[in-house]
């Protein structure tokens, strides 16, 4: 009798612990869930007031006669459009704490609403992010290539991958004429290079915002207000691998997985800030060159300077010697990826072409640098693939002056202006 | 399987339902498998390796009992199960710190390098082979009679809150409780519950949180002076404070709702007075094992003073070793060694001098100053065990005072608040016991600070860093 009494005891008391918990968190993740849904509900009304606007342009557009209204309205067309994706990205910037860096937005904003529509990507790591401008790939341009810079930090070989088969395809975006394909030693290393495409995936980053609002686009109403969290993975995992389903749980968590976010949101429940967003630019005080308002954002990203997916980053940091070396976590499966990622653009006639961005060469100590490097020029040798290699033969006084880099990798604004130049003249004869 | 993870939330109350239910007599064949299970969620097949220690240390045990009268033969059978054990985790452990001492002095004198194999380390096989020799030490010294019952003796070795970081825990005392009956308490379920949700808290909270920190200064060091330098040392210093007394209270905690007593493993080893007193209060299980087997056997403090200090260089550095394959890890216990050596050789003088303060006043602060100074020397040791090499550490000490500046790119303000905040729950967490029993507030009271507790580990804990930093030891 005793012992049920203490049984008895114990168990109400941990009941009560954990039920007054699971009701502060749930009431917690409820707050969060309609924060983000309210943030998110903003951009697509945002996006519908733009999408009204254009329709009336295009309207205009398709039944004026006069040539010099007719470049007007194109003109007109293609700031707001511009606007549009400055505002999507903008909206995310604001918070300096935010680690989902603001050109993430831009990039799949481009994705999804094609505002380039480029026929020649760029994708890399965080190297061609801050190193390679497509303005002056524009600008050395004999043809009409449009380009883009799809580099993401961290990305590897088999993130690209999963975003070739994923998004970039359920975006419907155009097959590219020309990858420019910025590869790194240190690529195939999944512990240095970190990104995955379940980190672009759930509730309030690039891929679940850029669907909800082509959704609203394409149904014409609000999002769904019941619309559940996509999390990081949508598939519910086998019953006995509890390590998935911890991931799968925490996912669907909102409260945990935008905890960051939890000042906002504090801010916003007690009647605070609203959820940041950027009023629609007054279409008819619009400049013919769309400038950027801000200057430099808190990660030292020089915002202004942001053109087409590529932004310069100045680093408040002394550089210097680094002596991080690439390790061989993940090598098989990026390798493999790289090739599956290699055959579907030689199926579908895309040239690929390799890049290697110049890195300060005294900064750079690692040891496996001519093993990987030896490596991605046998697959460029395998396939044919050109491969432009500004650490190796194409290295310059660039890979020794300090005053282009942010640290022993990245250039700064300096640095990819004139590598960029330089790279825009030596890839004219690859591309058709 | 980790402490903080899924799996162990279901996992445990489920083992101590049913070790609860079944009749006493079968409960240590159930805990048995049950540790068994749980060590095996970690690599399946490692089973094999503690099953090999556990089968070798026990016959050992029992020859050395069966032969106590033939010296020679006890002595070759203690020997030879020694060198296994030794052999043991120095393959799994040191084999590539052997390779790269050949291959560095093949280097240099030109012989050529070999290539070590690279083993992945079975998951606490330093704490398990110490606790199974310091088992067969104290049989050999007849402070322990050999365990007949095997399901006994592997529970010993295998009792899954202690099985992969410790304590490491003196046959003495586990094994007669593992003989003995065990029953559901009312007060060994709250206070067991009690340190698993401080463990919790400090390891999910506290430490994995400030290691978002140290681990970007340690790891990215250049981008990192003055200052921030010191910042990321001090995280580290608590970190690793938190990661291992956390993961400890678990399993003191764990054990004791199962009615089983392990041994004190930290005792606010950051409020003590002088290094002497923090290796009394720091990881005291490894602690006392070393001064019990190591240290008492080189001669101890029983021996002449340059022969006392040696003993005690060797000892710490040992102790570094064991934590580490690594000259850093060697020269953090050398330096821990030399601190002690030093407190030792100064203590008289040290007393004399506070002995003729009188003021109340000055004592408390002379006090203090040595807790800050004991903390400054400790935290620069950590530097060497956290650093990724000696230069890392000596540009940490080149650079603390210099101009700071640092790149934190990627660590929220909240992670910073939250690292903050640590820092003072730390302080609370060891300071509060001492001044009121925290058992006596009311029921209510008791009960929010539970609730509270787990909404921040829930909310505010750091999930992207489940490992604890002494399982790679």
């Amino acid at each position: 009798m005793k012992k049920n009494k203490l049984i008895i005891d114990i168990i109400w008391k941990a009941a009560l612990i954990i039920s007054v918990s699971l009701t502060i968190i749930c009431a917690l993740n409820y707050g969060m869930s309609a924060f983000l849904r309210a943030e998110t509900d903003a951009n697509v009304a945002a996006a519908k007031k733009a999408a009204s606007l254009d329709t009336e342009l295009e309207e205009k557009l398709l039944s004026s006669t006069d040539i010099k209204e007719q470049n007007e309205l194109i003109l007109q067309r293609r700031a707001l459009a511009l606007s549009q994706q400055e505002q999507f990205y903008q909206t995310y910037a604001y918070a300096n704490d935010r680690s989902y860096y603001y050109h993430y937005y831009g990039k799949f904003y481009e994705l999804y609403k094609q505002v380039e529509s480029a026929n020649v990507l760029i994708l890399g790591s965080s190297h061609a992010v801050y190193g390679l401008n497509p303005k002056y790939l524009e600008q050395a341009d004999t043809g009409d290539n449009r380009y883009y810079n799809f580099a993401l930090n961290g990305a590897t070989p088999s993130y690209y991958l999963d975003w070739y088969n994923g998004p970039f395809t359920e975006a419907g975006y155009q097959t590219p004429d020309t990858v420019i394909f910025c590869v790194d030693w240190f690529m195939f290393d999944s512990e240095w290079m970190w990104r995955t495409i379940g980190y672009d995936t759930p509730n309030g980053k690039g891929i679940d915002v850029m669907r909800k609002i082509i959704a609203a686009d394409k149904d014409g109403e609000e999002s769904k207000e019941d619309e559940e969290p996509t999390g990081e993975s949508s598939e519910k995992p086998a019953w006995y691998d509890i390590d998935a389903w911890e991931t799968y749980i925490f996912g669907k968590i909102p409260l945990i997985s935008e905890r960051d976010r939890i000042p906002e949101m504090i801010s916003w429940v007690c009647g605070g800030a609203e959820p940041m967003t950027v009023e629609l630019a007054d279409m008819y005080g619009y400049d013919k060159e769309y400038e950027h308002d801000y200057f430099r954002d808190s990660w030292g990203d020089v915002v202004s300077e942001y053109y087409k997916g590529f932004v310069p980053w100045e680093a408040n940091s002394l550089w210097g010697v680094s002596s991080r070396d690439a390790v061989r976590k993940g090598y098989e499966e990026n390798y493999a990826d790289l090739q599956t990622l290699l055959d579907i653009f030689e199926a579908q006639g895309t040239k690929v072409i390799f890049v290697m961005l110049p890195e300060y060469i005294p900064g750079r100590t690692a040891a496996s640098f001519d093993k990987y490097n030896d490596i991605i020029t046998d697959i460029a040798a395998e396939r044919d693939i050109p491969y432009l290699n500004y650490n190796t033969e194409l290295k310059s006084d660039i890979n020794y002056n300090s005053d282009f880099y942010s640290d022993w990798g990245h250039m700064n604004t300096a640095g990819s202006d004139a590598f960029s130049g330089i790279f825009a003249r030596d890839i004219q004869k690859y591309l058709s | 399987m980790l402490f903080n993870s899924l799996s162990f939330l279901i996992f445990f109350p489920v083992t101590v339902a049913v070790f609860f239910i079944l009749p006493q007599r079968i409960r240590k064949y159930f805990l048995l498998a049950a540790s068994c299970y749980f060590y095996m969620a970690f690599i399946p097949s490692y089973i094999l390796i503690l099953a090999f220690t556990t089968v070798i240390e026990y016959f050992s045990a029992r020859l050395i009992a069966k032969y106590n009268e033939n010296v020679r033969v006890k002595r070759l059978i203690f020997v030879l199960c020694l060198v296994l054990n030794l052999l043991t985790v120095g393959i799994f452990k040191y084999l590539g710190f052997f390779g790269e001492i050949v291959n560095f002095f093949g280097r240099t004198l030109s012989l050529g390098t070999t290539v070590f194999p690279s083993i992945v380390l079975p998951i606490g096989i330093s704490f398990h082979t110490f606790q199974a020799l310091g088992y067969l030490i104290d049989v050999y010294r007849g402070n322990q009679p050999a365990e007949k019952n095997f399901i006994d003796f592997s529970l010993f070795l295998m009792f899954f809150p202690q099985l992969v970081a410790g304590p490491i825990e003196r046959s003495g005392n586990l094994i007669a409780q593992v003989k003995a009956e065990h029953f559901l308490k009312h007060e060994n379920v709250v206070n067991g519950g009690r340190k698993m949700l401080l463990g919790m808290f400090k390891k999910i909270v506290i430490a994995d949180n400030l290691a978002v920190i140290s681990d970007r200064v340690f790891g990215d060091i250049e981008n990192f002076s003055g200052l921030y330098l010191l910042i990321g040392a001090v995280c580290f210093a608590f970190q690793i404070y938190c990661d291992f007394s956390g993961y400890t209270d678990i399993a003191i905690g764990a054990a004791e709702i199962m009615d089983f007593r392990l041994m004190k493993n930290f005792d606010t080893p950051y409020l003590s007075s002088s290094p002497a007193e923090f290796w009394r209060r720091w990881h005291i299980s490894l602690s006392s094992w070393f001064r019990d087997y190591v240290y008492i056997p080189l001669g101890g403090n029983r021996v002449k003073k340059w022969r006392w200090a040696l003993n005690m260089l060797i000892t710490f550095a040992l102790s570094g070793l064991w934590h580490g394959a690594a000259f850093t890890y060697i020269v953090w216990g050398a330096l821990n060694g030399a601190y002690v050596v030093l407190d030792r050789i100064t203590k008289k003088a040290r007393d004399t001098v506070t002995a003729r303060i009188n003021s109340v006043f000055l004592n408390g602060a002379a006090k203090c100053f040595g807790v800050l100074f004991t903390f400054t020397l400790i935290l620069i040791s950590w530097v060497f065990f956290r650093a990724e090499s000696f230069s890392d550490a000596f540009y940490i000490f080149g650079n603390v005072f210099s101009r700071s500046f640092a790149d934190f790119t990627g660590i929220t303000s909240l992670r910073m608040y939250v690292s903050v905040f640590s820092v003072f729950a730390i302080a609370a967490i060891d300071i509060f016991p001492k001044i009121y029993d925290f058992r006596k507030l009311p029921t209510a009271l008791r009960l929010s600070v539970y609730i509270i507790a787990v909404v921040i580990i829930a909310v505010f804990g750091a999930y992207d860093n489940k490992s604890f930093i002494y399982f790679q030891f």
